[in-house]
């Protein structure tokens, strides 16, 4: 960094706004600017353009240079990106555009962040449209935020706080100096009115000018992004035919009544020496153009002047050109560069002093992975890796982070009681912290109390209730980021801290699981979670097309297998050799079709292997009385060979559940759809080969973990009863085509923990 | 060749928004097209309340109101202006001037009060103290007439209104009123509001013959559609467009869906019977329909196929360094809009409008669009076969229940969307975000729109194998891959299935086929309408008005 002047990062791209700005930075002394390289490919950019020039000034290395320039600074440039700027930059101007780009400036810039705001059309404020954003707001950047106004008066309609950090940084244009080819040879009204029909707002103005024009001879300059066949439109032209265009027309009509917002057209038109007609109640009124002859106070009088003008009334004519010249002095860089030093010199004091501060001990990063509903089973152990990779990822990436994993308070006391299942942090590292939780709902007042006291005073809330953790400490606000481990949250979460779902499945699109409209708020919490975790291909597409979760949003990450130690495999000829069916009680694990398929497999096939159930709730198979299962203790219960060979184990606790899976003669998973199961992983890991049903998240988890599965058709009990023989007959020889060990291996946690850890780190 | 004058009959009712009739498009490009042509010039006759609407939409679409003439009826009948007023008075308006006087004394009060407020809480002096709460007394005691007068007043008004609001839901005089039109009316006749609007809408009809039979110079006159038995009273030659008369085939379907299409069948069937010269789109419609069932004159049928629908240019983004991306984003924000705007729920409004993906079926709801069967492949596509697309519709559901039931039977309320009013651009931009375009339609007057309409934004189409599409698509190895039964859902899936793990296989072989189509333009169209006028027009007698 330089000794008095910082490098600058001025992130934008309109063409006419860098001429004017990029100069008189370098007339206030600073030499290294950089500038960014894309800009967003849509209809709002039309006047932007890239330049390259600044880069030889740079003295940054070249493959930092070269990371800033491939960053998208419209959006979102990644946090390693921001570390490279944070390095080498101490000043970044910036503009409302995209506010995942606000919130990430306010994340991650660690000097003076100016918002350059030029006005917004239609009265809008910056403040108003910055509410939308959530936190962290630019507010979070305290004294180093700026709002860099370009006319003194658009922060008079702002937020107290946005006026309090005003500095006033002019616009200008880079030349000003009045040119003498004028000649208006041309009696037509020159307009200029971009993407009439990609623009809504420009759209109306071009009504506006017709009916304001009806009966003139007028011509529309401006680049049109989408085809008319408007015959007064010209569309882009190059910059000699622009040039001619303001030589030759008669006059300009600018109608803008814009309070806040005033275009470059108008000036270029006065520096060309082309008459200029406008209405009054606008910008060009505080700019001097109160009292010109070239303003008017209606329509009715522009339509006079504008006759006269292309009628050849030289005296109006000149009276105008002399008198408007006034307008461009507002514009005047020699004007402004005072009061440009004068800011600038403000903004680098203040970023200075703020500097000057105790250092403060830092701690690491807080991540809670928070399982929010009592789930066993599957999910439990995926939320525990969860943590554990965070944790290894965060220090093999030498972040070191600390993981909390939080659990529901009621269930922990259920199955502290129940000796036959493991303890809800049963395999969880010392390492991880434990907490308990309980959820509490505030309504919206109590919610924009608790905002307002953790500094976000533009919060409003667009919910009747909300929800927060409370661990009975700091409702974990202790924690940079939350994880919750399942969508299921019935009410918007505070937004106190951003937070991330971890999402396995969408099964209710498939599944009559819960009626329709019951998932709404699961949804809504998707869609404003800073992220949301997929492990397969398919979720990854309903998080898309199902939740409607933005696409940035939606991080693909490797599934989570836990470790499996091989256990012996004792002999099968001195037990009744069995196949291992892992189920719960959800409706989309088929059990009626399994039961078909298992009578099918014994009456007519003369199936040689018993079947053990086992999983969550199992226990309960026989005697629900839920719809999808109240038949199957009946069916069971009119044959004689499947009560005689089915036999329920019920929950295990892993050890046990481990030494059935050992001996069993394959694994049977005919479930329907979700988000694949580890079961047939584990079995992997144990030599024991797996029948499964064909869905896509098998399929994923077939081909990521080349388990080589057998496969059936979870829809037709026929076949999958014919394919539970062909998998006893061929159980043996299904071992050997099982991946060894070592392959297995490599999709172990220390191996795929790191990008967990890539994929939360941003949101911190 | 001198100038020759065509007209164009037009009497579409009050009700009728042009922008958004598919007539309307039609006309659009029919115009557009026929500006070119330096030796025609067409005259467009149409009710005086449609003049307005209609210039508006054809300047609004480019087209200078040079290249063409428009006559009209003289004023508009005054019942219509008296719906009008009526319509115009329900919309809201700005508070009144005396609510916005009240409303800023009321703001001026309740400043004052704040302030007196702070200084009491704030004063150490005893006398001032007294001072205030003395002044704030007497203003008390001052105000508090006006209040109580004021909230009298108000009470009172309230009193009137509700006795207004009672007398008015008396529903005796109404009971009664309705007893008196059932007794006048015939059976089967329609209510009476729709009836005068019926009649209204005749009249006019007939009204602009009348002036169209006042112009001589135009040699021949054509009519879009079947719509208006008045056209058959121009006493110079008529040719007149019949699309379709899908009732024919969709009879219990029609008859149990909409009820008041019996009325505008029979208006269509008289406005047929009083004619002798016909276009249409498609020889099936020629066959089948007006000469089979409508026993007209083969050689008094002529077929003029449509153009292609090009709706590129209205989301076609140019001048970027990547107009693909900029094309696509433009497409997203529209589709973004049109959620907002039609969502019925927060999730539709809210939707990550680049994240969805979806199969997209343009169409309104009738019982010939076949989207039931379209509904029950969608259910098997999604439920079965884990296709993760949405299905966009585009038709009202209230319209047919039966849609309505089997979404939310089947709870695809989130995956099934109906986008029910989109402007053109919309319905590009839903074309060219699309993984693919269905159509399963049963009967259409020519091959469907979707063909063209899809192909020319860069999405491939499946279609129903139906005649006037096999008119259209000829290779038999395209047919296999695009076309499936309509009649089996079964077929219909797995047509979308293998179209959409083969999209850029189908998409190649639809755009040489769409490339082919695009040879012929709107000047195309236009050629043969005029050659068709032409050969009317030398006919020369006028035509013996038909009786409507």
């Amino acid at each position: 960094m330089a000794d008095s002047f910082p490098r600058v990062m001025w992130l934008l791209n309109h063409a006419a706004a860098r001429k004017f700005e990029i100069a008189m930075l370098k007339k206030l002394g600073f030499s290294e600017i950089f500038l960014p390289k894309s800009f967003p490919q849509e209809i709002s950019f039309r006047s932007a353009s890239v330049d390259y020039s600044e880069d030889a000034n740079l003295t940054i290395p070249a493959e930092d240079l070269a990371i800033l320039n491939a960053a998208d600074w419209y959006r979102e440039p990644g946090r390693d990106t921001w570390e490279v700027a944070n390095k080498h930059f101490d000043v970044l101007f910036f503009i409302l555009s995209d506010l995942l780009f606000i919130r990430s400036v306010a994340k991650h810039f660690r000097g003076a962040a100016i918002l350059r705001g030029y006005g917004l059309l239609r009265g809008a404020s910056y403040t108003e449209f910055l509410k939308c954003s959530g936190p962290p707001t630019l507010e979070s950047l305290g004294r180093r935020f700026w709002f860099g106004a370009a006319y003194p008066h658009l922060a008079e309609i702002e937020s107290p706080w946005f006026r309090q950090r005003e500095v006033y940084l002019p616009a200008g244009l880079d030349d000003c100096a009045a040119q003498a080819e004028w000649s208006g040879e041309n009696p037509t009204v020159f307009i200029v009115c971009p993407d009439v029909s990609g623009n809504d707002v420009y759209g109306d103005l071009y009504r506006e000018y017709k009916e304001q024009l009806k009966g003139f001879r007028y011509v529309v300059g401006g680049a049109q992004s989408l085809a008319s066949s408007d015959p007064n439109l010209l569309g882009w032209v190059s910059e000699e035919r622009h040039r001619r265009n303001m030589r030759e027309f008669r006059v300009m009509f600018y109608n803008n009544t814009e309070p806040n917002h005033v275009h470059y057209h108008p000036f270029e038109a006065i520096r060309a020496g082309m008459p200029l007609v406008f209405l009054g109640g606008g910008m060009l009124d505080r700019l001097g153009g109160a009292g010109l002859p070239g303003r008017c106070k209606s329509v009715k009088e522009a339509r006079a002047k504008l006759g006269q003008i292309l009628a050849g009334d030289g005296k109006l004519t000149d009276d105008i050109r002399a008198s408007q010249i006034q307008l461009l002095d507002t514009l005047d860089p020699r004007k402004h560069e005072p009061v440009w030093r004068r800011g600038v010199a403000r903004i680098l004091s203040e970023l200075k002093a703020s500097r000057v501060r105790p250092v403060r001990s830092s701690r690491n990063p807080r991540i809670a992975v928070v399982v929010p509903r009592a789930y066993r089973g599957g999910t439990l152990r995926s939320a525990k890796l969860l943590a554990q990779a965070l944790w290894t990822g965060s220090r093999q990436s030498g972040e070191d982070a600390d993981v909390v994993f939080v659990y529901p308070q009621a269930a922990t006391q259920a199955l502290r009681d129940d000796e036959r299942r493991d303890k809800w942090d049963a395999g969880l590292p010392s390492t991880i912290a434990r907490r308990t939780l309980e959820w509490r709902e505030l309504d919206s007042a109590a919610a924009l109390r608790a905002m307002r006291y953790a500094g976000h005073s533009d919060w409003v809330p667009s919910s009747a209730h909300y929800l927060t953790p409370d661990d009975g400490v700091k409702q974990l606000h202790d924690c940079d980021l939350w994880i919750f481990v399942s969508d299921r949250l019935s009410a918007p979460v505070l937004p106190i801290r951003p937070y991330a779902l971890a999402v396995y499945d969408y099964l209710q699109r498939y599944v009559n699981i819960f009626s329709t409209g019951t998932d709404a708020p699961f949804l809504a919490a998707a869609r404003a979670a800073e992220r949301v975790l997929v492990t397969t291909h398919f979720t990854e597409q309903d998080a898309l097309t199902y939740a409607g979760v933005s696409r940035e949003k939606v991080v693909r990450v490797p599934m989570l297998a836990p470790e499996f130690g091989r256990l012996e495999r004792r002999s099968m000829e001195t037990d009744r050799p069995y196949l291992l069916w892992t189920t719960n009680l959800a409706p989309h694990k088929n059990h009626y079709k399994a039961i078909s398929a298992l009578r099918e497999y014994y009456a007519s096939l003369d199936g040689q292997l018993d079947c053990r159930v086992s999983g969550v709730d199992t226990g309960k198979l026989f005697k629900s009385d839920r719809a999808h299962l109240k038949f199957l203790a009946a069916i069971v219960a009119d044959s004689e060979i499947l009560s005689k060979r089915l036999q329920v184990l019920g929950e295990l606790p892993d050890n046990l559940y481990r030494r059935q899976l050992a001996n069993a003669a394959f694994l049977w998973h005919p479930g329907r759809i979700d988000n694949g199961t580890f079961s047939v992983v584990e079995a992997a890991h144990m030599g024991v080969p797996s029948l499964s049903s064909k869905y896509p998240a098998m399929e994923e988890i077939d081909a990521q973990f080349g388990l080589n599965l057998t496969w059936m058709d979870a829809d037709d009990p026929s076949e999958m009863g014919r394919q539970l023989k062909w998998m006893e007959e061929h159980a043996r020889s299904a071992r050997d085509w099982l991946p060894a060990e070592a392959d297995l291996t490599q999709h172990g946690l220390d191996q795929v923990s790191h990008q967990y850890w890539r994929a939360l780190r941003e949101c911190l | 060749m001198s100038l020759r004058h065509f007209g164009i009959y037009l009497a579409w009712g009050p009700r009728v928004d042009l922008q958004k009739e598919g007539l309307g498009r039609l006309l659009v490009a029919f115009l557009r097209a026929a500006a070119t042509r330096e030796d025609v010039r067409f005259v467009i006759a149409c009710p005086q309340w449609s003049r307005t609407s209609l210039l508006t939409l054809l300047e609004s679409e480019g087209i200078s109101a040079s290249s063409f003439d428009v006559v009209s009826t003289e004023g508009v009948p005054l019942i219509l202006r008296m719906v009008l007023a009526r319509s115009r008075e329900r919309r809201p308006r700005k508070p009144s001037l005396p609510r916005r006087l009240l409303a800023r004394i009321q703001s001026a009060a309740i400043r004052h009060r704040q302030r007196i407020e702070r200084r009491l809480v704030a004063t150490r002096s005893l006398a001032t103290w007294l001072g205030i709460t003395v002044y704030a007394l007497m203003l008390g005691v001052l105000l508090f007439p006006l209040v109580t007068v004021a909230w009298l007043v108000r009470a009172a008004y309230r009193a009137f209104l509700w006795m207004a609001r009672a007398l008015l839901g008396i529903r005796w005089p109404r009971a009664a009123f309705h007893q008196l039109t059932a007794a006048l009316s015939l059976p089967g006749e329609e209510a009476w509001v729709m009836r005068l609007y019926r009649l209204m809408e005749a009249a006019e009809g007939a009204k602009l013959a009348e002036v169209v039979n006042r112009i001589g110079h135009v040699k021949a006159w054509y009519c879009p559609a079947a719509f208006w038995p008045a056209f058959n009273q121009i006493s110079m030659p008529r040719l007149m467009c019949v699309p379709d008369v899908v009732t024919a085939d969709f009879p219990v379907g029609f008859a149990l869906a909409e009820p008041e299409f019996l009325k505008n069948v029979e208006i269509v069937e008289r406005a047929i019977a009083g004619s002798q010269r016909f276009v249409t789109y498609s020889s099936g419609v020629k066959w089948n329909t007006l000469v089979d069932r409508y026993s007209a004159r083969p050689e008094a049928v002529a077929v003029v196929p449509h153009a292609c629908w090009d709706l590129s240019p209205s989301i076609r983004v140019s001048g970027f360094l990547d107009n693909d991306a900029a094309t696509r984003k433009y497409c997203e924000q529209q589709l973004k809009q049109a959620l907002f705007r039609i969502g019925s729920n927060p999730y539709v409004e809210g939707f990550a409008s680049e994240s969805i993906r979806y199969l997209f079926y343009p169409s309104q709801f009738r019982p010939n669009k076949n989207v039931l069967t379209l509904l029950r492949a969608y259910e098997y596509l999604l439920r079965d076969r884990f296709i993760q697309e949405k299905l966009i519709l585009t038709g009202d559901p209230n319209r047919l229940p039966a849609i309505r039931d089997f979404i939310r039977e089947y709870r695809l309320e989130n995956d099934v969307l109906c986008l029910h009013g989109l402007t053109t651009i919309e319905l590009a931009a839903c074309y060219r975000l699309a993984d693919l375009a269905v159509n399963p339609s049963l009967s259409e007057g020519g091959c469907p729109f979707t063909l063209t309409e899809a192909l020319s934004v860069g999405t491939p189409v499946v279609m129903a194998r139906i005649p006037v599409t096999e008119e259209v698509v000829l290779d038999e190895t395209l047919r296999e891959m695009m076309l499936f039964d309509p009649y089996d859902w079964q077929d219909v899936a797995s047509r979308i299935e293998w179209a959409l793990r083969n999209r850029e296989l189908l998409l190649a072989a639809q755009s040489e086929l769409y490339l082919a189509l695009s040879k012929r333009t709107w000047r195309n169209v236009v050629d043969d309408y005029v050659a068709i006028l032409d050969g009317l027009a030398e006919v020369s007698t006028p035509v013996e008005a038909a009786i409507p």
